[in-house]
């Protein structure tokens, strides 16, 4: 299988920087940076009082050891908390206010902000570094009653949601990460689905790192009320840099009785080089709450970026017959790291959860599955299934899996099912026998590995999450 | 997997006392080779203390209870006519066959039997070994169990006072099982029994490792078990705990395999109110082969934690683990499981199951398999369920005339038994079948 | 079309074909029989050009050009189809999916345009119906979870739809029963013109009752050792192999 060894190494087409007059904090954290994000934003006390309380938690906790992942420690001192683009005092109101530059960043990127493309059946939420630069379709939403806007416009449009919901998921003192995102969260995207109502498109939000030696930390919030129904998706992108950037954002879901939020996500943040130079470092809290009876919460994600992932989409089922699903590729080439899984909490009874996962690890990439479920002693009758595949190309990769089954109650089923396996010669024999090339039959057997996932997402996320595992494999070895 | 960290305060209990007491006694350097491992021993669980929830390795089990409890040591071996009465209570099926017997982590020469071993066997106390057999003892002790393996393994390698010691020659072939009886039968006890088996190049044997208690006492045994399978030798290790309700049992056994050596471990975990076991092979020959069967029957407020590990370190290796678990009672069980196939270890072949069953409210599993795996042409694969019994094989039961409860009792003993009949070594085999059938039946029933 | 002279190969060290010389033109249907561990497979594996075996001797021509200088996939692309002793799974990928990626290799290799995802489904629906398959096994994944004449089947459908003109049966007939074997065959005779030959390897003359070659070779030691028309092969269903043995040996001298 040499020639799969030969195959060309495709580039990060999105690795390009935009040229744009920002304005960027002095680097450093402090009480006093946090009071800043917070006078920037013109936020009302409690929330201000909020972040302070989530930066001194932060102060008093270490970043995480356990995760299967190595980088040298980072210097929270080195990172610039805040960083827009130069842009007219007030929040801008329709596209005609935003820089063409940007405009023209995302029309690169594939991402159309225009709102005559809404044929597209889309709703965009732009986020360009620390803030919301334009959202589409929100006239249309708004008749709707759906609420699809910047986090930041949130606090002032709907602060009374903000404030019962912000935090109830993800707790400041959650984790490491999570606190210093609640500390110095820049903007995000915010979705509320008043009851009864079935978002009539996806909504999305892309984000874009551009800025360097900024921090990337987007706090996300979205709620479905009674029988409400939405599916959300975001991207992410960033230039090609030779240092380490960091990402932490946090997504808190949240459903009442009978509403179904579907949440997918395409990760192509920046990888750093073959030899592992530069990348993000995508440390991501996400956690949706089934709170009310027959919700149902389902996280898709397509991981094909970033030098270091570690990121856990999570279900806490709390209402009865409540459901949590969980969809997952993730590929690590070259020497990228990814340690990402799940958490499927059962409280409610009935309560169901499915976990499927497929890594696959290439070059020096190393993966990690670590997946918990638990069931809580009064979640009778829960069920999980558990099915968890790994695919090693080339024999310099690691494929690691870790599961968590904690079980409490006797009425539960758990069931877990691991796989480890790599691409034959005999597959990849027979395909050649058909006329078919290497590099065309490592993708089709990859995409074939990946299908389980790939079909819960919708359908332009999947083409466009095949078309990505094609470059990120590229060059990997057989 | 989250969470704030909590510093805690380092726990050493009344083991500082118990060290520093032995390094006075004249055991501590009754066999000079081994002052070294002693101090690397003591040394390491000074620097370490035990473990917290907050290490990985024991998040679901806490040694606190453990930690707290003042034992005492015992300096000297004593055997009496009540413990030579007992000793034969227990044969696990293998009743007039070899056997080393122990008495609190002491060999005793008068309760063993090795009259019927074949020529060049050694067998027996492991102290008496360490200098009788210095060259075939030096070299493996505390090499393949070190002292940094964990705070137990580290307080057994400077307390040990004696333990068994096996060597099967080159080529010998042992037929008849032995039995290796660890008998506890002081109250508050500490014991640190060590154990060291080497089977040469194309030999076999059968051992028995039994730890038996015929009264209810709380004590402690922290055991120690070093195996090393030579190239093309066979160990069939069969391992019952059937210690007191009320006594903690703590245990680690590692054993390497050399080339199309085999390691078969059947541990039966019945007794202890905590059983905590360690159980590590490292394949370190191509197409050595380790199997790791295990069931466990837990109860009331019991508490047992399995920690397996197969290390895969070069190519053309097989393992296969099946653990199955019965709880009952406010019982918890752990399992983490680990398979590890190294860089280079192509045409690995490795598979792992774990089932448990739950049978009553408040019991409690926590399962954690892992596979880590840096090669890629392998073949390696886990599974893990929790749940119940089948209804539909309930039903199936009563059409054919039973009552819900003798169904569930039947099925209950079935679910062992799909693992018992693995068990490599027959006549222990028989005598768990029929001895656990009674227990099995009822706890299915809910009785 | 195919002339092979000579050749010689091996698999490892083990020398397995010992100089297999073989003409086969344009419709024409030549049937390799032989006992185990003869080397048929071998053969049909060389012509497939399969990496685990090194041609070490003679030459192979396949329509002018010098086969063994081919990958595995431009001989495909030229019209070499091997149906496979042990198709191989390839899970989550559809069959039809599969079918079009190797139809349009081959489409763009004879500098034709490639069918799209609904002219392709047309094809294979047509495609389907003459030989009985059941559509649902379009949508299922390659090989995967097929029943061994599922398998076999399911071979012959992708040789109808990627239309070969040399087609190698490596032991289509083993694992069928005599149903699947009907179907089979009733399939392949379907395919046969004057512009396309087979190469039928097999172990038993039942196939050749379905099946009816116009030539019958025997491989033994790794070359043939007898060559004849289709009663060649009801001579080996009733004396068996073992008579041919001394021929064997004395060619090998």
């Amino acid at each position: 299988m040499e020639d799969v060894e030969q195959l060309a190494t495709k580039d990060y087409k999105w690795g390009f920087v935009t040229d744009v007059a920002s304005d960027t904090f002095a680097k450093g954290l402090s009480e006093d940076v946090v009071r800043a994000i917070s006078a920037k934003k013109n936020e009302p006390s409690w929330l201000t009082d909020w972040r302070l309380a989530a930066y001194r938690a932060w102060l008093k906790m270490k970043a995480p050891v356990w995760p299967n992942v190595t980088y040298p420690p980072i210097d929270y001192q080195g990172i610039a908390y805040y960083s827009a683009p130069a842009a007219p005092k007030d929040k801008k109101q329709s596209l005609d206010e935003v820089d063409p530059e940007i405009l023209k960043t995302y029309e690169k990127l594939g991402i159309s902000l225009d709102e005559q493309k809404r044929l597209q059946n889309i709703a965009v939420d732009a986020v360009f570094d620390s803030v919301s630069v334009a959202t589409t379709c929100k006239d249309y939403l708004e008749k709707l009653g759906i609420a699809f806007c910047s986090f930041s416009e949130a606090v002032h449009k709907h602060p009374e949601l903000v404030r019962r919901y912000l935090g109830s998921v993800v707790p400041t003192h959650d984790n490491f990460f999570a606190a210093l995102n609640s500390a110095v969260f820049s903007d995000g995207s915010f979705c509320f689905i008043p009851k009864g109502v079935k978002c009539p498109m996806e909504l999305s939000t892309y984000f874009r790192i551009n800025a360097a030696d900024t921090g990337q930390f987007e706090r996300t919030l979205i709620v479905a009320e009674e029988g409400a129904q939405v599916s959300y998706l975001e991207g992410c992108t960033a230039p090609k840099r030779d240092t380490n950037q960091l990402h932490a954002a946090v997504v808190e879901l949240v459903a009442l009785d009978n509403a179904t939020i579907k949440y997918s996500t395409v990760q192509n943040w920046y990888p750093g080089d073959k030899d592992g130079k530069g990348g993000i470092y995508n440390f991501v809290t996400k956690r949706g709450k089934c709170a009310g009876v027959n919700s149902k919460i389902t996280w898709t994600q397509v991981e094909t970026g970033s030098a270091i992932t570690w990121k856990y989409p999570s279900c806490i089922l709390v209402g009865d017959n409540s459901v949590g699903e969980f969809y997952s590729v993730a590929v690590v080439n070259n020497r990228q790291q990814a340690d990402t899984g799940t958490k499927m909490i059962h409280v409610g009874k009935n309560t169901r959860s499915t976990i499927v996962s497929k890594g696959i690890s290439a070059g020096r990439g190393n993966n990690t599955y670590r997946g918990q479920v638990k069931v809580a002693k009064g979640a009778a009758k829960a069920r999980n299934y558990t099915q968890c595949d790994s695919l090693l190309i080339g024999d310099r990769c690691g494929a690691h899996t870790f599961p968590y089954i904690e079980v409490q109650n006797p009425t539960a089923k758990v069931e877990h099912e691991a796989s480890t396996s790599k691409i034959s010669e005999d597959q990849i024999f027979y395909c050649k026998q058909r006329g078919i090339s290497t590099e065309n039959a490592i993708n089709m057997i990859v995409n074939g590995f990946c299908k389980e996932v790939f079909r819960e997402l919708p359908m332009e996320f999947a083409v466009e999450a095949q078309k990505l595992l094609g470059v990120s494999l590229d060059g990997s070895v057989g | 997997m989250s969470g704030a960290v909590a510093e805690m305060p380092m726990v050493k209990g009344c083991w500082p006392a118990h060290l520093d007491a032995f390094e006075k006694s004249p055991g501590w350097s009754a066999v000079p080779w081994a002052v070294g491992l002693r101090k690397r021993g003591s040394a390491a669980f000074h620097e370490r203390g035990f473990p917290t929830t907050d290490d990985e390795d024991w998040r679901y089990t806490s040694v606190q209870a453990l930690a707290a409890t003042a034992f005492r040591q015992s300096l000297a071996a004593r055997a009496d006519a009540l413990v030579s009465s007992t000793a034969k209570m227990f044969g696990f099926g293998l009743e007039g066959g070899p056997r080393i017997v122990l008495v609190d982590g002491f060999f005793s020469p008068e309760l063993s039997d090795l009259t019927a071993l074949p020529k060049g066997v050694r067998a027996g106390g492991l102290l008496r070994a360490m200098t009788a057999e210095k060259a075939r003892v030096e070299t493996h002790l505390g090499e393949i169990a070190p002292p940094s393996f964990s705070a137990f393994a580290a307080l057994n390698a400077a307390l040990f006072q004696d333990g068994a010691f096996l060597d099967v020659p080159a080529g010998v072939k042992v037929e008849t099982p032995i039995l290796i009886l660890h008998l506890s039968h002081e109250s508050y006890l500490a014991s640190h029994p060590r154990n060291l088996y080497r089977v040469g190049a194309g030999a076999s044997v059968q051992v028995l490792e039994a730890y038996a208690s015929p009264s209810c006492d709380l004590y402690f045994t922290n055991a120690v078990t070093e195996v090393d399978v030579e190239r093309g030798g066979r160990l069939i290790h069969g391992r019952i705990e059937s210690e007191s309700g009320n006594a903690f049992h703590v245990a680690c056994t590692q054993g390497r395999v050399a080339e199309d050596g085999l390691w078969q471990s059947d541990v039966a975990a019945l007794g202890a109110g905590f059983f905590r076991h360690d159980l590590g092979a490292r394949l370190v020959g191509e197409r050595a082969e380790a199997r790791m069967f295990g069931l466990t029957i837990a109860s009331g407020k019991q508490h047992v934690d399995h920690h397996t590990a197969i290390d895969h370190a070069v190519p053309h290796c097989p393992s296969r683990e099946y653990y199955k678990a019965i709880l009952n009672g406010r019982s918890r069980v752990v399992f983490n499981g680990k398979v590890y196939v190294r860089e280079d270890a192509q045409k690995t072949d490795a598979k792992q199951t774990n089932r448990s069953l739950l049978l009553s409210e408040d019991a409690r599993v926590d399962t954690k398999p892992q596979l880590e795996i840096f090669a890629d042409d392998v073949k390696c694969t886990h599974g893990a369920t929790v749940g119940q019994l089948d209804e539909d094989m309930i039903h199936y039961c009563r059409t054919r005339g039973m009552s819900p409860a003798v169904a569930r009792g039947i099925l209950t003993y079935a679910f062992a038994r799909d693992v018992l009949q693995n068990f490599g070594i027959p006549a222990v085999k028989e005598h768990l079948d029929r001895s656990l059938v009674q227990r099995l039946l009822d706890a299915g029933r809910g009785a | 079309m195919l002339s092979i002279k000579d050749l010689t190969a091996k698999v490892g060290a083990k020398e397995i074909l010992t100089g297999i010389t073989l003409n086969v033109k344009a419709g024409e249907v030549h049937a390799i029989m032989g006992p185990n561990g003869s080397g048929k497979s071998t053969l049909a594996q060389v012509l497939a050009g399969h990496p685990a075996y090194t041609v070490t001797g003679g030459t192979v021509t396949y329509q002018g050009r010098d086969l063994t200088e081919m990958t595995p996939e431009d001989r495909a692309k030229e019209g070499i189809f091997l149906a496979f002793q042990y198709p191989v799974e390839i899970p989550g990928v559809s069959n039809a999916y599969f079918l079009r990626a190797a139809y349009n290799e081959r489409e763009k290799q004879a500098g034709r345009p490639e069918l799209d995802v609904m002219e392709f489904n047309t094809l294979l629906k047509e495609k389907s119906k003459i030989l009985h398959i059941d559509e649902s096994l379009l949508n299922r994944p390659v090989n995967e979870g097929f029943s061994g004449g599922e398998k076999k089947r399911n071979e012959i459908f992708q040789l109808a739809v990627l239309e070969p003109k040399l087609a190698i049966l490596d032991e289509t007939d083993s694992g069928l029963d005599i149903d699947a074997l009907r179907t089979v065959s009733d399939g392949v005779n379907r395919l046969r013109s004057k512009d396309r030959a087979f190469i039928v390897v097999t172990h038993y003359q039942r196939l050749l009752n379905y099946i009816v070659p116009d030539f019958v070779h025997v491989i033994a030691g790794g070359r043939i050792v007898k060559s004849g028309g289709k009663e060649l092969a009801l001579e080996l269903e009733q004396r068996g192999y073992d008579w041919l043995k001394p021929a064997a040996a004395g060619a090998a001298r």
